[in-house]
């Protein structure tokens, strides 16, 4: 049998069983819900874009998610099938099929148990933050036991002991954590609080692994002593009145050597905060971050997206056009950074402009290396509190929207990007790759007739004609532009292309065309495009991963019952 | 209700979290064997040469294995000194490497060294003979078929040189204990933040059966397994190397105490990788038994 066929197969199984276990619902046996996803392509080699050789031509990342409920009682699983391999740009050791996730757990008054697997993310994500991004291949579930306890009103009680997900295995390292958090309008109700609140939080988060041996290289005769529990603990409030806004969070991590820091002794600290104010047209936000040394896996040689702990925020904001958040992203450094954002969102008044208010976006963000000095030892290095390093990015950017009229809408997009390549995405070897680009984006929406839209984009991102080195498909300017047609809910078709127009390589000026159709039933949404994917990095919040060229044919299907 | 309340309390503050604070980062010394505690001086090459690791993924039941086997000797001859080999039996390639019993195929060449590197590699799945050159993707796969080895270890070979390794080693036959001495040298370039050596020990000139499709009845008795992955001396992806100005020299040691194999045919070889991408630097080769 082709693997074509094996893989069709499969995905009409797992549709099949979960129209079943659908069908099954009663209200005296409890209920099942889920959902299920495929994400499949059919390669084809492009020599013209560098596309890898796919062998097995048809790829496809399905799953399949059931919870049960019962009362107090749940349990859930999810199914996984990467077969025959994973899809391009995907961690190849998720290949295979099983059921990574899956758990029980019941409330009886104020205690809840799960047993299994479970997400949970303490305050920001300092120190722990277990989530999964399926756009990213990224799944750092917890497997162990969890108790959450709220022993009086406005007190939360976290506690847990567990292993992380490394793919279709368990990270070396054991996991334990506890959380309590105090909102004090619950727990305090008879105080007459207005318009205060007040949210203070405290999280501790330790990891036992077996220690290795590692020559200590100021003394090579001995070995390293290494930690076997390495503890990180942050506290944590949040602050409101009215439309204020002021979270902030601070972190310390005790001496963690691993590879990523090469196994210096320093210990890790990380302040994070946000000061916000809203009120009817208008929003403001500032938000600040210092980041030394926090890199926090279950595995001290873990590298890459496996095993991450922790997660930093990022403080840049994430754009949705295609240009601004694909050709130069920002991931996080998350052993060095110093970085601001503002941002400002507000509506025109109405004695403005009377019929139509103005939406405006202002944003800037800029995000830098800590100045740090050698120690010569193996505490690494000293750091001045907020000097600026060399720098990794900053973003300057304006975005406008205008309806024109009852069946038109007009948004505007200009962003000034700064970035150094080689230390953000470790493009280029010896010297710091700088990239300055402008990008101004046209959108473009016309409701034709009732329920029937069409929208237009029309995207350019100009870089500056020499840069060093220019030995990427994404270098040089680039050109895009976007056709949808919208027949709501039923339909949706956009047809687009990104053109690398200004790449000095004139072998590198390429057209990535790509078309898609979709419809939507109910709660089903299928979709079928074709065209050239572009090398690149995807990133979300921070979190990047590679993608490779590719041309195929793609399918893509979402359905929940 | 309130006694459960205590019992809750008490189960989530048993898990709190424990914390090991290092005032002293200058650990134990190093589990040496007594005689691996001299480090011996070594001095820059002259003319030092780049050299690649081939790693043949081979099973003994694999009938067309042997014929990788004499492509790694064909390349080792055409470039002397400079292809570095390891045969990895791993168990993930099935048939071709499990031991059978009832059978003359009773040898388990496989291994925990062996079994990590294909994990990480993805390769004894996809059918054998395949080799990996330098742990390098080659057009996205590690997994190379023996006719394209030619080309790719070429084009390795005339990369620039960023390393160079020499390797020591020390053999006390009372405790059946090796040590190994690596130098690392920097040479040009810059080499990647994380940086580390591996340390194999693999055995050459075993003779056992071997299945091969070329000869009658498809079966060889006498067939001489060579660079047959045996063990790591250290951490099988590497000790972390920290150079100290354009230098550094690493120590190995591990008892092998009750290994069958022979220890006057088993090479040591040293390998400096790309501690993210696991991408091969520099290899080298030396006899285990000086």
């Amino acid at each position: 049998m082709s693997s074509f066929r094996k893989n069709a197969l499969l995905s009409l199984g797992l549709l099949g069983f979960a129209s079943f276990l659908c069908a099954q619902t009663s209200p005296d046996y409890g209920e099942i819900h889920g959902n299920v996803g495929i994400d499949a392509q059919y390669y084809l080699d492009d020599p013209a874009i560098n596309t890898q050789p796919v062998p097995d031509i048809f790829r496809a990342n399905s799953f399949l998610n059931l919870v049960y409920t019962r009362g107090n009682f749940r349990a859930g699983l999810r199914y996984e099938a990467y077969m025959p391999k994973p899809l391009l740009g995907f961690p190849v050791a998720f290949e295979g099929h099983g059921i990574p996730f899956r758990y029980a757990g019941y409330t009886l008054g104020r205690l809840d148990i799960t047993a299994g697997n479970f997400y949970e993310q303490f305050g920001n994500g300092l120190i722990l933050r277990s989530y999964e991004e399926r756009a990213l291949g990224f799944d750092n579930a917890l497997d162990g036991v969890r108790l959450k306890y709220q022993p009086v009103d406005g007190l939360r009680l976290i506690g847990f002991i567990a292993r992380q997900r490394f793919y279709w295995q368990f990270s070396p390292g054991n996991i334990k954590g506890f959380d309590a958090e105090l909102t004090l309008r619950e727990f305090l109700p008879k105080v007459d609080w207005k318009k205060w609140n007040l949210i203070v939080g405290g999280s501790f988060v330790s990891r036992y692994q077996s220690g290795q041996e590692i020559p200590n290289p100021d003394n090579p005769a001995n070995l390293l002593e290494i930690p076997l529990n390495v503890g990180g603990f942050s506290g944590r409030m949040n602050l409101g009145y009215g439309g204020f806004q002021l979270n902030a969070e601070y972190a310390y991590k005790i001496n963690d050597p691993n590879a990523l820091n090469k196994f210096i002794y320093k210990p890790g600290t990380a302040a994070y905060v946000s000061a916000a104010y809203s009120t009817k047209g208008l929003g403001i936000s500032l938000q600040a971050k210092r980041v030394e040394n926090f890199d926090f896996r279950s595995d001290r040689n873990a590298q890459g997206n496996d095993l991450l702990l922790n997660f930093i925020p990022m403080l840049n904001k994430q754009h949705t056009y295609a240009l601004p958040a694909s050709i130069y992203p920002y991931a996080v450094q998350a052993n060095s950074e110093l970085g601001w954002q503002a941002d400002v969102n507000f509506t025109t008044p109405k004695w403005l402009n009377k019929k139509y208010a103005t939406t405006v976006n202002l944003n800037f963000s800029m995000v830098s290396a800590l100045d740090t000095t050698p120690t010569g030892d193996r505490y690494g290095y000293t750091s001045s509190a907020f000097d600026f390093g060399k720098r990794y990015y900053m973003d300057a950017n304006i975005e406008v929207q205008q309806p024109l009229g009852k069946k038109t809408k007009l948004s505007l997009m200009y962003m000034y990007l700064w970035q150094n390549q080689r230390l953000v995405q470790g493009q280029g070897t010896t010297e710091d790759n700088l990239i300055a680009a402008h990008i101004a984006v046209v959108d473009a929406t016309w409701k034709v007739a009732k329920k029937h839209t069409l929208r237009f984009e029309v995207q350019h991102l100009a870089t500056p004609a020499l840069q060093n080195p220019l030995n990427s498909l994404v270098n040089g300017s680039w050109a895009m532009g976007l056709v949808e047609y919208n027949f709501n809910p039923l339909f949706f078709a956009s047809v687009m292309n990104q053109w690398s127009y200004g790449n000095p390589d004139e072998k590198k000026q390429i057209h990535y065309p790509t078309a898609m159709v979709g419809v939507t039933l109910k709660t089903t949404r299928i979709a079928i495009g074709y065209g050239r994917q572009r090398e690149g990095i995807i990133c979300i919040g921070g979190v990047c991963r590679q993608v490779p060229a590719s041309n195929g044919l793609t399918f893509s299907l979402m359905s929940s019952f | 209700m309130k006694y459960a309340a205590f019992l809750v309390l008490g189960g989530l503050f048993l898990i709190l979290p424990s914390c090991d604070i290092i005032e002293d980062p200058d650990g134990p010394p190093a589990p040496n064997v007594p005689f691996c505690t001299d480090t011996p001086s070594f001095q820059p090459r002259v003319n030092p040469e780049i050299k690649l690791l081939l790693e043949d993924y081979t099973g003994h039941r694999c009938g067309n294995c042997p014929l990788a086997a004499s492509k790694l000797h064909e390349l080792q001859v055409a470039h002397p000194g400079q292809v570095v080999g390891l045969a990895v039996h791993a168990q993930a390639a099935g048939y071709f490497t499990a031991p059978k019993t009832g059978t003359a195929f009773t040898h388990d060449f496989r291994n925990e060294v062996s079994n990590t590197l294909d994990a990480f590699f993805q390769v004894a799945a996809t059918g054998l003979p395949k080799g990996v050159v330098n742990r390098k993707r080659v057009n996205g796969a590690y997994d190379l078929p023996i006719s394209t080895w030619g080309q790719i270890v070429q084009q390795e070979l005339n990369a620039s040189q960023m390393a160079d390794l020499q390797v020591k080693t020390l053999w006390d036959s009372s405790t059946s204990s090796l040590c190994a001495f690596v130098f690392i040298e920097h040479l040009s370039g810059t080499l990647p933040d994380s940086l580390m050596l591996s340390v194999y020990l693999a055995e050459n000139s075993f003779v056992n059966w071997q299945a091969d499709y070329s000869v009658p009845g498809e079966e060889i008795e006498f067939y001489e397994h060579n660079h047959v992955l045996r063990a790591s001396l250290g951490p099988i992806w590497g000790k972390a190397v920290q150079l100290n100005g354009t230098s550094a020299v690493l120590s190995f040691s591990k008892s092998f105490s009750g290994a069958t194999w022979v220890m006057s045919n088993c090479s040591v070889v040293a390998v400096l990788q790309n501690g993210l991408s696991r991408e091969v630097i520099q290899a080298e080769e030396v006899a285990a038994i000086p």
